[in-house]
């Protein structure tokens, strides 16, 4: 009895220590709805009637609701050629951005001579580049022009995620491949056999990485992809904004009354960031992970 | 005397001679013993050499004439006359001016930040902890262009902002047209995309720091705000000085994603950088390759050397921090 009345702070004492407590939360708070209200407002754009957005464009909860803007966007055919782009590059995309840095950082986490030569020779890349006229002819040079290639191949390896897979392999230990090579297995084999499986936590994170980089590419379409139906969707988005009525011009009438370009750039965006927002708070361990691990490298 | 000392040096040199055969016997020994390894070096090596060195190469350029015809090696060379013709553009100037102010500017305001935003989630619970982080990181893993449509959106003229404003009885204001305004924006975007997610690496060396020295701390009495000033700060101290100094040997990339997807050609002379720039006169404006790869290369050059300094720097406080 004694003993709980003494755990429990007199009513004076609790209140003094959770003022300054409440004053941290609600700074914390406010900071979190200035990064969450942009996107609550883009979704509230993309769900009112157009009449409802001009008369009062700032909406603390949508008046009215109206989805023709995702209605249009669901037939709008360029959209879902876009997907399709986003999702080939992101496919192919990180498959070769896997596959890359995991046989290099392989490579490396051995004690092979020649390996500083090797680091330097990937380092220096980090320091100094050709730059984008150079970039841009090389691949016009190779006739990748117009080609999915020409957006999967120039982005290969994240001299992080090299690292990050680099220090990771080191720590597997050596015994397990001794055992495997004995048994007549090749590098590849104990790569993908023994390597692999032991490092999936880190293959993930990193995997993740590459995964949102393809998922955000636009710059490589806009260079290289001359054909609207072979572009990724950041790059859809991109080009709707700089011209709306470049969409307004695709609409069939039947909703062109009640569709507007900012509810269906709206639309767009939310379609594409929902991936991202539902699998993010699920993987957000993964994520973490590559950061810390990579220090202050990353 | 006179005569052991040639004898002496030619034992020397035949003893190193010796040395030497072993090792290169041993450095051969070696490269046999892990040559099945260094095929799948290969893949990657060769990335390194198509997609990022063959490039440099094609800074020849830079002192070319290009003609399409002919091509990067064929092209007629011109010395240093597509650098004249930059340094006596008066827009380059401010583009270059351009450039450091924003960079400046970001990393001025950016580097708090993400260092209150780690000592005040530290302060609170677990659960909220989580909760918050995962708002304040999302806007990390969207791209420049999901973000400037959401911002253009919200700051346009006949946008949320303008709406709330007006409703209090406000003037419209133009952020997205009036430059120093536009600055500020880019800086406030900068932060409200990038802060949550650098915050991480502040809150790691927080958990990293000795239980012990709060403890200690709470018997002395010391309060909440004594505890984050005499204990936590000092404590990422090396990390915050270490993150600083990359992106200040990062001045010269004031943030192309960013810029090129939010700007027009009314904040121009406010947020025109040296890379929005090089994409310009790229492929905007009649096209000169000679020229903006000139650009590109006066930008490369000033850049791989303050990061080789920042780096020397860093490796100097600590030698964890050292790429090179």
């Amino acid at each position: 009895m004694d003993k709980a009345l003494s755990r429990k702070p007199s009513p004076e004492r609790r209140r003094k220590r959770d003022i300054p407590k409440m004053i941290i939360v609600a700074v914390l708070t406010v900071w979190g709805l200035i990064v969450f209200y942009p996107f609550y407002n883009s979704v509230l754009v993309s769900i009112v009637p157009m009449s409802e957005y001009i008369r009062q464009p700032f909406m603390l909860y949508p008046p009215e609701l109206d989805f023709s803007s995702y209605k249009f966007i669901l037939s709008w055919t360029t959209l879902s050629s876009g997907f399709k782009t986003t999702l080939i590059v992101t496919v192919f995309g990180v498959a070769y951005n896997l596959f890359l840095t995991v046989t290099m950082a392989y490579a490396l986490a051995k004690p092979i001579p020649g390996r500083r030569i090797v680091n330097l020779f990937v380092v220096f890349t980090m320091f100094f580049q050709g730059g984008l006229i150079p970039s841009f002819l090389l691949i016009k040079d190779l006739g990748l022009m117009d080609n999915y290639l020409a957006m999967i191949l120039p982005t290969g390896i994240g001299i992080m995620n090299l690292m990050i897979m680099r220090s990771y392999f080191y720590t597997i230990p050596v015994e397990l491949e001794e055992a495997a090579r004995l048994d007549g297995a090749g590098e590849f084999t104990i790569l993908l056999r023994i390597f692999m499986p032991l490092s999936m936590p880190m293959l993930a994170t990193i995997g993740l990485y590459y995964c949102v980089d393809r998922w955000n590419e636009w710059f490589h379409g806009l260079l290289y992809m001359r054909s609207v139906d072979k572009w990724p969707l950041q790059l859809l988005i991109r080009n709707m904004l700089a011209s709306t009525s470049s969409i307004t011009n695709l609409m069939p009438d039947s909703v062109k009354p009640n569709v507007f370009a900012q509810g269906i750039q709206m639309a767009v965006v939310i379609v594409t960031i929902i991936p991202v927002a539902i699998l993010y708070p699920f993987l957000q361990k993964y994520f973490v992970k590559g950061l810390t691990l990579g220090g202050i490298k990353g | 005397m006179s005569f052991t000392a040639p004898i002496a040096s030619a034992s020397a040199k035949e003893l190193k001679q010796r040395a030497r055969e072993q090792k290169r016997r041993e450095l051969y020994r070696e490269i046999r013993r892990y040559r099945s390894v260094y095929p799948l070096l290969l893949f990657g090596v060769a990335f390194f050499l198509v997609f990022a060195y063959y490039p440099m190469y094609g800074i020849t350029l830079a002192f070319k004439h290009y003609s399409i015809g002919k091509g990067i090696s064929g092209s007629d060379w011109v010395g240093l006359a597509n650098f004249t013709k930059l340094f006596d553009r008066s827009e380059f100037w401010s583009v270059l001016n351009n450039t450091i102010v924003i960079s400046l500017l970001k990393t001025i305001a950016f580097f708090p930040a993400p260092i209150l935003l780690a000592i005040l989630i530290n302060e609170v619970g677990r659960r909220l902890a989580r909760t918050l982080q995962i708002v304040y990181t999302l806007p990390h893993f969207l791209s420049w262009v999901t973000i400037s449509a959401i911002m253009m959106n919200l700051l346009a003229s006949s946008g949320a902002v303008n709406g709330l404003i007006e409703m209090l009885g406000g003037e419209k204001v133009g952020f997205l047209n009036e430059g120093a305004l536009f600055r500020f924006l880019l800086v406030f975007t900068e932060i409200w995309k990038e802060a949550g997610w650098s915050c991480i690496i502040y809150m790691a060396a927080i958990a990293g720091i000795d239980q012990s020295q709060y403890e200690s701390a709470i018997i002395d009495g010391a309060s909440r705000f004594q505890k984050a000033v005499y204990i936590t700060l000092p404590s990422l101290k090396n990390v915050a000085a270490i993150l600083l100094l990359l992106s200040l040997g990062n001045v010269m990339n004031a943030g192309f994603d960013q810029i090129f997807n939010m700007y027009n050609p009314t904040v121009y002379n406010a947020a025109d950088i040296l890379d929005t720039y090089i994409y310009r006169i790229s492929f905007m404006q009649a096209a000169d390759y000679g020229l903006s790869t000139a650009v590109g290369l006066f930008k490369g050059v000033i850049n791989c050397a303050l990061l080789l300094f920042a780096n020397y720097i860093a490796g100097k406080m600590s030698s964890e921090s050292k790429i090179i």
